[in-house]
């Protein structure tokens, strides 16, 4: 459904070329729910405004396409990019708090994308189209209800500061949904609350994902998150993907250094004696990125060839790439 | 989050020799590497450095008024009343904007008057920044009764109109330089104030400011080394911008008459003796009123610039 | 570990005592308010009668969700906020009492690490500037401080030639460095850590939690925990408190909570958390609803409201009391 091919993109500053997104390779099937996972400034938020075409100046797409259902997004006029966001393809973004309007009824704010994108455009109301309105709001009722907010008439009315958290985090997955997206981008959705309340928006997620066959591509930092709750998950690190594959090739099997890092550096609660092992050194400044494989000074495996050129994706087996020469 | 590059020049090991010494090099190069990045910036906001210029010109012209006013601005020569500016008929070269009623070189008295202005406005803004610094952090750090007096008593003065307020103060205490700057610090300080107690207030819920706490700081050295330092270019901004106005407001005091009094050249004193000659002499109060208009211009623009400079430069850092 | 040992001998005395502490915020009402509208003071009690004991040289995990009042404790321990009511005692002493003089000497005896690298620090304070105003109060001249500062940059993993930099001009893991730095320059004996590792990436992460347990052992330092993180306070507690809504509901060994937790809320709390290893993932609780507003809490049981093995009326009555489950384990519950 949602093909990335070779996408380059970068951020003209000052300081040069800020390579954010380097030569990014993903596809999303329908009804997949897709992971991508790495450390700030790695580029995976990034990733997911390209698709939107939402990143800020001065950021610019250098090469590839995006193929939503057989169309490059990359291609399109700002017209047809404006009817796809919201309807065909939806964000949720990191902090509720900040995305929902403070000024507008929440009632309001999940109405105004139905409106926006004209769903009920087709029924008949009078001069004040208080039909349509009708309409609108019983379906936003509905969507509240569907994704658990509770007492979604009186509800309906409150302003975003009379929402906990969790439940704004709700009424951002209900104006994504308002729409009946095929394909729901969530830009760490869970980050900023707290671990039961993620446990329930995650249980959210899955279900929409089960029962609307909405695809989800799903940003986090938190691996356990992507672990449980992800079908195929791809590591980001310096712009470039370093390892993708099913959840559990990636998670159990790791080839990357990276991955096997920090999967080492996260504490498990099942063996506390573990020492958790960290990686050395710092995320590399993405406006100094040479040719070179990016991790490689903090590689423990590295080797003279990982200096010569570009990295290119080896196959591990049954849809598993890696891109480290110890497997090629 | 990447490391962005360390400045250059501190990256030497540190050098045997006496610590003090060291110190007092490395804060020199501190000091002068912010300083010549200002510089860049500015350089890079066209409107803030011609207002950067000029006054520099101003000052400049005030500071060496002796040797660059071509006349006396205080005796004038009778015969040579009313003359006109040099370019014009019946102008001459000698008085290049030509003469007052008294026959005293207008240039003369301008570049006379810019000292006045400028004495005027600094004196004015420089005493409100110490009293409305002073009262607004103590009024946002403290809270609680001294914050309600002092933010009822700022309320208050500010439901006055300044021009009428100062020209109230004014009739009360004569006219004269003194009692002009009292006149203008009187209510100039609660600009300061409301501006201090909310920075305050915001930096004080800051984790820094709790760090502070948390080593032992008294409250009065949180205040000073802590939170000041971060509050500091906000009021340089205010400061500048409100210099402008004071010096408008002194203008304005001295046209009515109430403040700098003839002979002294003030350029509001010069718009009014000239009002009376508008027909037949207009230069007697356009080129006093130009003077103003450009002064006061020439610091408006450096202090928007400077707002643009010092604020967004903190942002992305 | 060590503290469990010492728990048992039962003749040590904790280092810090905190005994029924409450921390209510009260922003009052104007008299107008009062009259005219009936508006009532709004009382948020953030900490409503807190018992907890830290002993010497163990690392105390306190966890809970937002608005558990776990942070606030942490600062009332250290007298930054000043208690409601009750008292916390440290190494024998009353400190709700102390003079300016006897909080000086306690301030370079306990300190804190504060969760935001990038609001803890000053940003217009060099490295050696906000180092060197802990040290001045510890005394020594100007020479003895800057060894001092160089020392301790070492320490903590930084390279000495940043002395002079601004904090903007460091990563987050090496901010967060630079406060334990600070924390250390004290050298304290109690260390009041809230969220530390909580806003930097997962990768730091690990390098700061290693950090803090080498300075642990080399100093003999105990700590005060503060987290959300279950994963993280798993890896470097001895004991865990859990908190919800101002009180404390269960108190256990680390290992003892984690697998056998008591409390429906901790048990709750356990299952939320997502896992790589599939296989020890647990039956997911969901709770209904959100975190009451500490404004107005439940009655009796706070978490009565989204209690999924409520007992009964006992529980909207009564607030239940800490008390002993097992030994060395302590429960608030009715069940």
């Amino acid at each position: 459904m949602l093909e990335i091919k070779n996408l380059a993109m970068a951020f003209e500053t000052e300081r040069g070329l800020v390579r954010a997104v380097n030569k990014v390779d993903l596809s999303v099937a329908e009804g997949e729910v897709m992971g991508i996972v790495g450390e700030s400034g790695c580029g995976k938020s990034v990733t997911l405004l390209n698709i939107l075409g939402l990143v800020p100046h001065p950021g610019k797409v250098l090469s590839g396409e995006i193929k939503f259902q057989g169309e490059d997004l990359l291609k399109k006029s700002k017209k047809e990019m404006r009817d796809i966001r919201g309807k065909d393809i939806a964000m949720i973004f990191q902090d509720p708090m900040t995305t929902l309007n403070p000024v507008f009824r929440i009632g309001e704010q999940i109405r105004e994308s139905m409106r926006i994108h004209g769903l009920f455009k087709d029924v008949k109301g009078g001069i004040f189209k208080s039909a349509r309105k009708h309409a609108e709001k019983d379906r936003a009722v509905e969507l509240m209800k569907e994704v658990g907010i509770p007492s979604p008439e009186t509800r309906y009315h409150n302003f975003p500061h009379e929402f906990s958290g969790g439940m704004q985090q709700r009424a951002l997955i209900a104006i994504g949904l308002s729409c009946k997206p095929k394909l729901l981008l969530a830009d760490e959705p869970t980050t900023a609350l707290d671990v039961t309340i993620q446990a329930q928006i995650l249980a959210l997620m899955q279900k929409i994902n089960q029962e609307h066959g909405a695809g989800i591509i799903l940003v986090t930092h938190d691996l356990g998150v992507a672990a449980e709750f992800c079908h195929k998950i791809a590591v980001m690190y310096a712009g470039k993907i370093v390892e993708q594959g099913r959840t559990e090739q990636v998670m159990e099997d790791p080839h990357h250094p990276y991955t096997q890092g920090l999967l080492r550096s996260i504490p498990k609660i099942s063996n506390r004696q573990d020492k958790i092992e960290p990686i050395p050194g710092g995320v590399p400044d993405l406006a100094e990125l040479k040719e070179e494989c990016a991790f490689y000074p903090r590689c423990g495996k590295a080797h003279d060839r990982c200096l010569s050129q570009e990295v290119p994706m080896f196959d591990a087996g049954e849809g598993h790439t890696v891109r480290c020469y110890l497997y090629g | 989050m990447p490391v962005t590059k360390m400045p250059d020049g501190l990256s030497e090991e540190i050098t045997p020799g006496h610590p003090l010494i060291h110190l007092l090099q490395i804060k020199t190069k501190i000091f002068i590497t912010d300083l010549m990045g200002f510089v860049r910036k500015l350089k890079h906001h066209p409107s803030a450095l011609i207002g950067a210029l000029l006054i520099i010109f101003f000052l400049v012209v005030a500071f060496f008024a002796p040797a660059v006013a071509p006349h006396d601005p205080f005796t004038g020569e009778l015969s040579e009343r009313l003359v006109a500016p040099s370019w014009l008929e019946g102008g001459s070269s000698q008085y290049v904007l030509g003469t007052d009623q008294q026959g005293r070189d207008l240039l003369s008295r301008i570049i006379y008057g810019a000292r006045i202005s400028l004495w005027v406005g600094f004196i004015s803004v420089t005493i409100s920044v110490l009293i409305g610094t002073l009262l607004g952090a103590a009024a946002g750090y403290f809270r609680g009764k001294l914050d309600i007096f002092l933010s009822r008593t700022a309320d208050l003065l500010l439901a006055f109109p300044f021009l009428i307020f100062a020209v109230a103060v004014m009739s009360f205490l004569g006219p004269g330089l003194i009692n002009l700057i009292l006149a203008l610090t009187f209510k100039g300080w609660v600009e300061f104030f409301r501006l201090v107690r909310g920075e305050m207030l915001s930096e004080k819920t800051k984790e820094y400011v709790e760090a502070a706490k948390a080593n032992g700081q008294s409250n009065l050295r949180i205040i000073l080394s802590e939170v000041l330092p971060n509050i500091i270019h906000t009021i340089i901004v205010l400061a500048t911008l409100r210099m402008g106005f004071f010096i408008i407001m002194e203008a304005s005091l001295s046209f009515l008459g109430l403040g700098i009094q003839p002979p002294d050249p003030a350029w509001g004193s010069m718009v009014n003796e000239g009002r009376q000659f508008m027909l037949n002499a207009w230069w007697l109060s356009t080129f006093p009123g130009a003077a103003i208009l450009v002064l006061v211009l020439s610091i408006n623009l450096f202090g928007e610039g400077l707002r643009d400079i010092l604020d967004p430069r903190l942002k992305t850092e | 570990m060590a503290a469990i040992e010492k728990e048992l001998i039962e003749n040590v005395k904790p280092l810090v005592k905190i005994d029924g502490v409450k921390k209510y915020f009260t922003k009052k009402r104007s008299f107008l308010e009062k009259k005219i509208v009936r508006a009532d003071d709004i009382i948020v009690k953030a900490v409503d009668d807190v018992s907890l004991d830290v002993y010497p040289g163990e690392t105390l995990g306190l966890v809970g969700e937002s608005g558990c009042g776990k942070s606030t404790l942490g600062r009332v321990v250290l007298r930054l906020h000043e208690p409601t009511m009750g008292k916390v005692t440290f190494d024998g002493d009353d400190i709700t009492g102390y003079s300016k003089q006897q909080m000086k000497q306690f301030r370079s005896d306990a300190q804190i690490i504060f969760q935001n690298p990038y609001a803890s620090l000053n940003p217009r304070k060099t490295v050696r500037n906000i180092l060197s105003v802990p040290l001045k109060s510890q005394g020594g001249d100007f020479i003895k401080r800057e060894q001092e500062i160089l020392h301790l940059l070492d320490r903590v993993g930084l390279n000495q030639r940043h002395i002079d930099s601004y904090p903007h001009q460091f990563s987050g893991g090496q901010r967060q460095r630079i406060g334990i730095a600070r924390a250390l320059a004290m050298q304290p004996k109690f260390i009041v850590a809230d969220e530390p590792v909580s806003a930097l990436d997962v990768s730091v992460q690990a390098q700061i939690i290693n950090l803090m347990q080498e300075l642990q052992e080399e100093y003999q330092l105990t700590y005060l925990f503060v987290a959300h993180d279950l994963s993280v306070i798993n890896y470097v507690s001895d004991r865990v408190a859990v908190m919800y809504l101002g009180k404390i509901v269960e108190l256990a060994t680390t290992e003892e909570l984690f697998m056998h937790p008591l409390h429906p809320y901790t048990k709750a709390l356990l299952s939320a958390i997502p896992y790589v290893d599939k296989s020890k993932r647990r039956e997911r609780i969901l709770l209904e609803g959100s975190v009451p507003s500490p404004i107005n809490p439940p009655s009796g049981c706070r978490f009565h409201t989204r209690c999924y093995q409520k007992k009964g009326k006992i529980c909207t009555e009564e607030t239940p009391q800490l008390r002993q489950a097992a030994p060395g384990h302590m429960i608030s519950c009715h069940l």
